[in-house]
């Protein structure tokens, strides 16, 4: 198992080079630099390109991209930002707390609220419960977040004033960005839950702890949920990644300093470096929560921990054989 | 069951706990200073993420609003300000040897917040800094052509051309740093705990969040009749927060969660009566900006290259009172303008005010157009504009008007980095509507800034290349005269490379018992210059 894990954890680093150099590609074609806007427009082409060339912005595309990934490598170093002169790796993690705080309770508020809401339609299927459950869920999921958050806004920041409107100087001014950026996803995991454990509730191991007379309550939570669980992991892992890479827009309506306002001031300034480093974290943490993911995957069911112990097992036995 | 219940219970609990450690540092902090008197603060509202507090960093939102406040320059000045007029900051006196060369006198007493002297070595320090961060107007930087330290307090400034206003500009607008302070520092220390010249310090720096700024009690400038008045100190704490959306600065603004924030044209009518006065219980203060002008493309394969009668054709079709309502600029509070430039700008001659400037003319616009060779119909043009609420109306009823005589016309909006891009591009665009700053006040400046010849590879910021027009600018910027500039103006006029459509207004809105929000010299209200009622208090809850 620990052999999968650092195989994983190997694999990570081509992905995080490929992402690297990709983004980096695309910000190098994009029109726009970071010079331009520093300097304003009554700077002249001619005063712009000379800044530009001793920030070494005019060497060729090869020599940029050796340049990066060499500091990326070998120094670890993401760069400093164009515009504050401040180191990218630094600022990521100067904001990483504010993004944390909105994923983390975006997320535990999904899975309190998406998954037993799943499990209770899945129970209830076909009667009016579960429809009503399916409707506000579906609805959940068309509406924009952006939208949900300004509607928050407007009911308990202008109107009821029970929570600030902007900012995070404290717990208050998380709740209404986790409550915006949860809708979503609280409808996703509901459907998802109630499509896995329909499934799995009507599957012969379940019919059968029935007949032997086990409380429904235990047939479900202790018998249904455990096989339904794969799906809906993945989607909390897929949401709780994103999130973590940043709400963009909820972190913008909301004014809160994190991943996703830095990556965006970033693309809107050019400040290449604070793209590429964004982006790296971004693709750095879904792949290391996929690898946790998986990992999960082989708690919850014991045939996938079986598969990851035999390919471990495979391997070892290749390599003798090579010998 | 137990188990899980018990991990969501400490998933729960863990997440509470995260949450509640989160408190703020301006939050915390208390209304009442060390002496038990109520301690003067403010929030106030930065539009952007990108603070930099280092004294050479490039230009953002708050920076503009707060970089005088903490770094000293040499002078201090007001909008227009001349050379008599500067109010003297790190820099005594100054006095001109001759057209181009000024003695500087420094006070001999200055410190930084850390305790570092400043004297002559360490201004030559900073402005040889500036020069090389890349984040300075290289327009600044080429005007200046050398500085010395010609003593331990005095220097020698000389600037590179005798274009008025030059000197102000040179003196005003560098930051002046401790050398022994800026190299010994990193770059963290740098962004985020200057050591400052200037009245006022970072308290504490949240990337991309709170930044709270406090007077410098140690102020060196103790003499009070020698304060710059940008150098006063009348609040102690200035708390800036980051609300990057126009609606959300509204409603931070309604909620009294700030007590000044800059405000989009798009929302000012709710801190507005009808009659463009403020409403209860609010101040409003509208900040004259610079002419919104309509620049046409004069390169080699532009249609109005050597076609003057279509360029006015288009100046007569357009209704500049109508653009600059839908520019979001009111009557009242706003004016159209008659020349490249504005009546806020030195230089500008009232007269023109009385004169015709391509006022709105369908008719004639319809027979010049026939005159320029076009049918209607038959011409499509592309205007580029910022990504703007305001300037993206404006150049719809631009478009409007241009339906009317027979133009089509395609709106396309970019944002700065794409507009700064694309504006030096002749293919780009065939219109342009663009507001060019003047960096000293006066007229001449925004001239120079879109028609010199020296700053473009082609012509003008137009691609116009008019030699006369050139000796016309560098007259009317050297000599500073009613006559020269008469003739700049004029022949511009006539030739209509570009015409000023109407001033666009920076709006600020604040609490009632801010009473006036004062202007440095670059147009930028800086807390220091506030005025409050005496008995002010902030209305952010601690």
């Amino acid at each position: 198992m620990i052999k999968y894990i650092l195989k994983r954890i190997v694999l990570i680093i081509p992905i995080l080079l490929a992402v690297g150099i990709m983004i980096f590609t695309l910000m190098y074609f994009v029109p726009g630099d970071p010079v331009s806007i520093a300097l304003g427009n009554s700077a002249t082409q001619e005063e712009i390109e000379a800044i530009k060339t001793s920030k070494g912005l005019n060497d060729p595309y090869m020599v940029q991209l050796g340049r990066y990934l060499g500091n990326l490598v070998f120094h670890l170093d993401m760069g400093t930002s164009y515009k504050t002169n401040m180191p990218v790796s630094m600022e990521l993690l100067s904001r990483f707390p504010n993004t944390m705080k909105i994923a983390l309770s975006s997320i535990v508020l999904t899975m309190l609220i998406g998954i037993p809401i799943g499990i209770r339609a899945a129970i209830k299927a076909n009667t009016f419960e579960d429809r009503l459950s399916m409707f506000v869920s579906l609805l959940g999921t068309a509406l924009p977040n952006f939208w949900m958050a300004l509607l928050l806004i407007l009911l308990f920041s202008v109107t009821l004033k029970w929570f600030p409107s902007n900012g995070d100087k404290s717990w208050k001014y998380f709740v209404l960005p986790a409550i915006s950026n949860s809708i979503g996803s609280i409808a996703m995991i509901a459907r998802q839950t109630r499509a896995s454990m329909l499934e799995v509730i009507r599957s012969d191991y379940v019919v059968t702890a029935r007949a032997k007379g086990v409380p429904e309550r235990k047939v479900i939570l202790g018998h249904a949920l455990p096989n339904a669980l794969i799906p809906i992991i993945t989607v909390c892992g897929g949401s709780f990644g994103m999130l973590l890479g940043g709400a963009i827009i909820t972190e913008s309506v909301f004014s809160i300093s994190g991943i996703g306002t830095y990556l965006l001031t970033g693309i809107n300034s050019r400040d290449y470096n604070v793209v590429q480093g964004s982006v790296l974290y971004i693709a750095a943490t879904f792949a290391v929560l996929m690898l946790i993911i998986d990992v999960l995957y082989a708690y919850v069911d014991p045939r996938i921990k079986a598969q990851y112990v035999q390919s471990g097992r495979k391997g070892k036995e290749n390599g003798k054989k090579d010998k | 069951m137990k188990k899980r219940l018990m991990a969501i219970l400490l998933t729960v609990a863990l997440m509470c706990s995260m949450l509640a450690g989160c408190g703020s540092d301006a939050g915390d902090e208390g209304k009442v200073g060390e002496d038990g008197e109520k301690l003067k603060e403010i929030t106030l509202v930065n539009t952007t993420q990108d603070y930099d507090g280092s004294p050479f960093a490039g230009v953002s939102w708050l920076r503009l609003l707060t970089r005088w406040m903490t770094h000293g320059t040499l002078f201090g000045a007001f909008p227009g300000a001349t050379l008599d007029e500067l109010q003297p900051r790190i820099a005594k006196s100054i006095t001109m040897v001759d057209e181009v060369t000024a003695e500087i006198e420094l006070f001999d007493y200055v410190t930084d917040s850390a305790g570092n002297k400043i004297d002559a070595h360490d201004v030559v320090f900073s402005y040889e800094t500036a020069a090389t961060s890349g984040n300075f107007s290289p327009k600044l930087l080429g005007s200046i052509a050398s500085i010395e330290a010609t003593g331990d307090y005095t220097l020698r400034l000389t600037a590179a051309n005798k274009s008025k206003g030059t000197m102000e500009l040179i003196v005003t607008n560098i930051p002046i740093t401790s050398q022994e302070w800026y190299e010994g520092a990193d770059e963290s220390e740098r962004t985020m705990n200057p050591a400052v010249t200037g009245p006022y310090k970072i308290r504490s720096f949240t990337s991309g969040g709170t930044i709270v700024f406090e007077k410098v009690e140690n102020f060196w400038q103790t003499d009070e009749s020698m304060k710059a008045d940008i150098d006063k100190q009348p609040l102690d704490v200035i708390n800036a927060v980051v609300i990057t959306e126009g609606s959300q600065r509204v409603i931070a603004l309604e909620n009294q969660e700030v007590d000044v924030s800059f405000v989009d044209t798009s929302d000012i009518h709710r801190f507005l009566n009808d009659d463009g006065t403020a409403a209860d219980g609010w101040m409003v203060k509208a900040i004259q900006d610079m002419p919104q002008l309509l620049f046409f493309n004069g390169s080699e394969n532009s249609v109005f290259k050597d076609n003057e009668e279509l360029r006015q054709a288009i100046a007569y079709a357009i209704d500049s009172q109508a653009v600059r309502l839908g520019g979001g600029v009111p009557d009242g509070i706003g004016e159209n303008v008659r020349t490249v430039g504005n009546s806020t700008l030195g230089g500008y001659n009232t007269q023109w005010d009385e004169e015709d400037y391509y006022d709105y003319d369908p008719e004639k616009a319809k027979e010049l157009l026939a005159k320029a060779g076009y049918e209607p119909g038959e011409l499509t043009l592309k205007v580029m504009t910022l990504t703007n609420s305001g300037i993206t109306s404006a150049a719809a009823v631009v478009q409007s008007n241009l339906s009317d005589v027979g133009i089509n016309m395609e709106i396309n909006s970019y944002d700065q980095a794409l507009f700064n891009t694309y504006m030096y591009d002749s293919t780009q665009w065939d219109m342009m509507i663009y507001a060019v700053p003047s960096q000293n006040g006066l007229i001449t400046d925004l001239w120079l800034n879109a028609f010199d010849a020296r700053s473009f590879e082609q012509g003008t910021m137009n691609f116009v290349e008019d030699e006369h027009l050139q000796e016309l600018l560098v007259a009317a910027s050297e000599e500073f005269t009613e006559e020269s500039i008469d003739a700049f103006h004029y022949y511009l006029k006539d030739q209509a490379y570009v015409i000023g459509l109407y001033n666009s207004v920076q709006y600020y809105a604040a609490q009632d018992g801010v009473e006036e929000m004062g202007l440095d010299g670059m147009q930028a209200a800086v807390p220091t210059l506030y005025k409050l009622a005496d008995d002010y208090e902030t209305v952010v809850s601690q």
